[in-house]
């Protein structure tokens, strides 16, 4: 109910106080009353013409006459129009205010959660959490007044100000209706600070500014535990705590309902650092519902089946585990939960979700791929050897006589018995050098080649036991640079040592291969192939899966490049080329991004594409079980009768009540 | 007599049937051969008839 109380404080209670006149003033244009009311009672002069006959005058009167009988009141309703037209016209002149716009002019920072967990939606709801919140939004814009000035701050992944201040209706719906949803965990602290400084430049009184946050409330991360208390008051209380003039009021209004719901909140993978070919995965899965659930745990490399884990998870149940597999080939590592109903041959998109959040049922990792070794081995010609070298994953074996100049790039040289006077710079494994160099100094035959010491905790020696294996033809060495022996005779005298230079490690192993049965025992291809991955290092092993809404920085892929960054929907971002390390992040999406050259002609070189998973892996985010304690955003009252001022229905009345007039006048006769 | 106000429109309507009245006069007069003059009431009944029969030829 709707009356008007043009002066505060008049003793009138209830709905009649409800309405205020924005101008009062502009009453006085209800004055145009008394000039209607005379050109009503003045009517117009007459003109007198005389006529023959009255004959016709009676046919005509008399049709009049009959066709209605309300036709005697036509001059007084038309009266009667005109003033209400006017009243209804200086009515919306002085512009009355319904309750919600009292409160006059208002600066509002909107502050919309759009974090993860406001893309949940449960089975059969027409809208997620975040559509509720933008058609919340909207209606507060709707409650806007001409002087009101609203902005819109989004809180998921990094705050940022939507839209500025402004009084646009147009632009605040559009921003509204445009709130992009992310992945990432929500920053309502953060968003809030954001807020009351967008107020604090807008120069009023905090009595006028208000905060209202959107949120589903369901993150621990969110402001549920002090500052907003569910309730305006609290926080009020806070801002008096802080200062007379601190912190306009926050109301916090709640979205959404509780949940159940599984999520993957851990999936990394990395290169085995004992295995060239090996990978372990770590997987968490949590179960975030009240009841147990079953589900099956899809894990594809570049869209080929790798493992596939069923699960029941007890109500709350978190089931980690470490899987191991093997692949030479990296790539796009995907984990997928599926509900034990749905086949893999379903694409997710095409699929009912299994649970109210679909974004925690896939996450992503980037195995790296393993490039292949180049091994050059120099050697007058041992079967066992090039068979061994061979053998072993990811070695490109090049078999020659000469020593070349240099070694390739990230490759070893194997010098089975030749040696150069000066080895070429990089990785060198010697096997029984036949003469002697600027490293070592060749020395007597040893009479008791035998293992006698072997050092412990070297990656060079993993799983070997050589203790009392006679190393045939072995010979006294000595270094002129430093050496760590990794195996030593009975005379300390080094069989096989680890020789520090700056060019590059070199390894040495003194052993006749052609008489001896070191090449016949299983420990010669396991010594190999520890040499050759010691000599790669763990260069690549790990490249970390990252958390939505997390930053990283990483090495530029090639110097003297520009490059962008491309998102999982295929947006692209220019990225800072200061220095050789790129600055990326905060991601709020989940899915692959790619760091790409912005010249196309060298977006298809794979070495110079770095990829990032990014996943939601969020405890807090993807926990929907409590519904927020927040009150629901009051759409009627903040809205009104339709939510639009009074005087825009006040002047469609008018409008009406004109054209009524207008109808009126074609019909006039006066008689 | 009798007064009335009537609209600019009534008064149009009410000057067309009048000139069609007139009008059905002249026709009507026109198809049995009689002689049909028009005057206002104003003029005396004898003067009228008197410039009726000259206008006839009947008499000078």
């Amino acid at each position: 109910m709707i009356g008007f109380a043009g002066v505060p404080g008049s003793g009138l209670a209830g709905p009649i106080a409800q309405v205020q006149l924005a101008a009062p003033q502009l009453a006085l244009w209800g004055l145009l009353a008394v000039p209607i009311i005379a050109l009503f009672i003045l009517r117009v002069r007459l003109r007198r013409e005389p006529v023959s006959t009255l004959l016709f005058w009676d046919q005509l009167l008399d049709d009049r006459r009959r066709r209605a009988w309300w036709q005697r009141l036509r001059s007084p309703l038309s009266l009667l129009l005109q003033l209400l037209l006017l009243g209804l016209v200086v009515a919306a002149l002085v512009d009355p205010l319904w309750a919600w716009q009292a409160a006059q002019p208002r600066r509002v920072v909107l502050v919309v959660d759009n974090s993860a967990s406001m893309n949940a939606r449960l089975p059969g709801d027409a809208t997620d959490r975040l559509e509720e919140a933008r058609e919340a939004a909207a209606s507060i814009v709707r409650s806007l007044r001409d002087r009101d000035r609203m902005a819109v701050v989004t809180a998921g992944g990094l705050p940022r100000v939507h839209l500025g201040m402004t009084d646009d209706l147009r632009r605040l719906r559009t921003a509204v209706a445009t709130v992009p949803a992310t992945d990432a965990p929500d920053q309502l602290a953060a968003a809030v600070t954001l807020a009351r400084q967008l107020l604090a430049s807008e120069k009023f009184s905090n009595a006028e500014s208000e905060i209202i946050v959107l949120t589903d409330g369901g993150s621990g991360t969110k402001l549920s535990t002090k500052e907003s208390a569910g309730s305006q008051e609290a926080s009020s209380e806070a801002a008096s705590s802080e200062g007379a003039s601190a912190a306009p009021p926050v109301t916090f209004y709640g979205l959404g309902r509780a949940a159940d719901n599984v999520a993957i909140t851990a999936f990394q993978v990395r290169r085995s650092v004992a295995d060239a070919l090996s990978y372990q995965i770590l997987v968490e899965v949590s179960n975030f519902s009240r009841t147990a659930v079953e589900r099956r745990l899809e894990i594809d490399l570049e869209q080929s089946p790798v493992d596939v884990v069923p699960l029941q998870l007890d109500a709350g149940q978190v089931w980690r585990q470490t899987l191991d597999h093997t692949s030479i080939e990296g790539g796009e590592l995907v984990a997928r939960l599926v509900a034990p109903a749905a086949t893999s041959d379903v694409e997710p998109a095409d699929s009912e979700p299994a649970d109210a959040l679909s974004s925690d049922d896939v996450a992503r990792a980037v195995l790296p791929r393993r490039d292949p070794v180049p091994v050059v081995l120099v050697t007058p010609g041992n079967l066992f050897l090039q068979n061994v070298l061979a053998a072993i994953p990811g070695v490109a074996l090049t078999v020659t006589l000469e020593v070349p100049a240099e070694i390739p790039a990230g490759g070893i040289l194997v010098l089975h018995r030749t040696v150069p006077d000066e080895l070429p710079p990089g990785a060198v494994l010697v096997i029984h050098p036949e003469k002697s160099n600027e490293l070592w100094q060749i020395g007597d035959e040893l009479a008791s080649p035998l293992v006698f010491g072997q050092t412990e905790e070297t990656p060079l020696l993993a799983h070997l036991r050589l203790q009392n294996v006679a190393l045939a033809g072995a010979r006294r060495l000595e270094f002129s640079v430093e050496a760590e022996p990794l195996l030593a005779s009975p005379t300390e005298a080094p069989l096989y040592a680890r020789l520090s230079r700056p060019e590059g490690e070199v390894l040495v192993l003194d052993a006749e291969l052609e008489q001896g049965d070191l090449p016949l025992r299983i420990a010669f291809p396991v010594m190999m192939k520890n040499a050759v991955e010691w000599f790669l290092g763990t260069k690549g092993e790990l490249q970390p899966a990252l958390a939505t809404g997390q930053s990283t920085v990483i090495r530029a892929p090639a110097q003297g490049a520009a490059w962008l960054l491309r998102s999982p929907r295929g947006e692209t971002f220019p990225l800072s080329t200061d220095s050789d390390r790129l600055s990326i992040g905060p991601l709020p999406q989940t899915g692959v991004w790619r760091v790409e050259p912005r010249d196309d002609r060298e977006r298809g070189d794979r070495e110079r594409v770095v990829a990032l998973a990014v996943n939601l892996t969020s405890a807090a985010e993807s926990d929907l079980r409590e519904a927020s304690d927040f009150a629901p955003p009051p759409a009627a009252t903040l809205a009104g009768v339709g939510g639009y001022s009074m005087w825009i229905y006040l002047a469609a009345l008018a409008v009406i009540g004109l054209v009524g007039e207008w109808i009126l006048y074609q019909r006039r006769v006066v008689a | 007599m009798r007064r009335v106000i009537v609209t600019e429109r009534l008064r149009r309507q009410y000057r067309q049937r009048f000139e069609a009245f007139l009008e059905s006069i002249q026709t009507y007069c026109r198809g049995y051969g009689l002689s049909c003059t028009r005057s206002t009431t104003e003029v005396p009944f004898d003067q009228l008839i008197l410039r009726m029969m000259r206008s006839a030829g009947v008499t000078q």
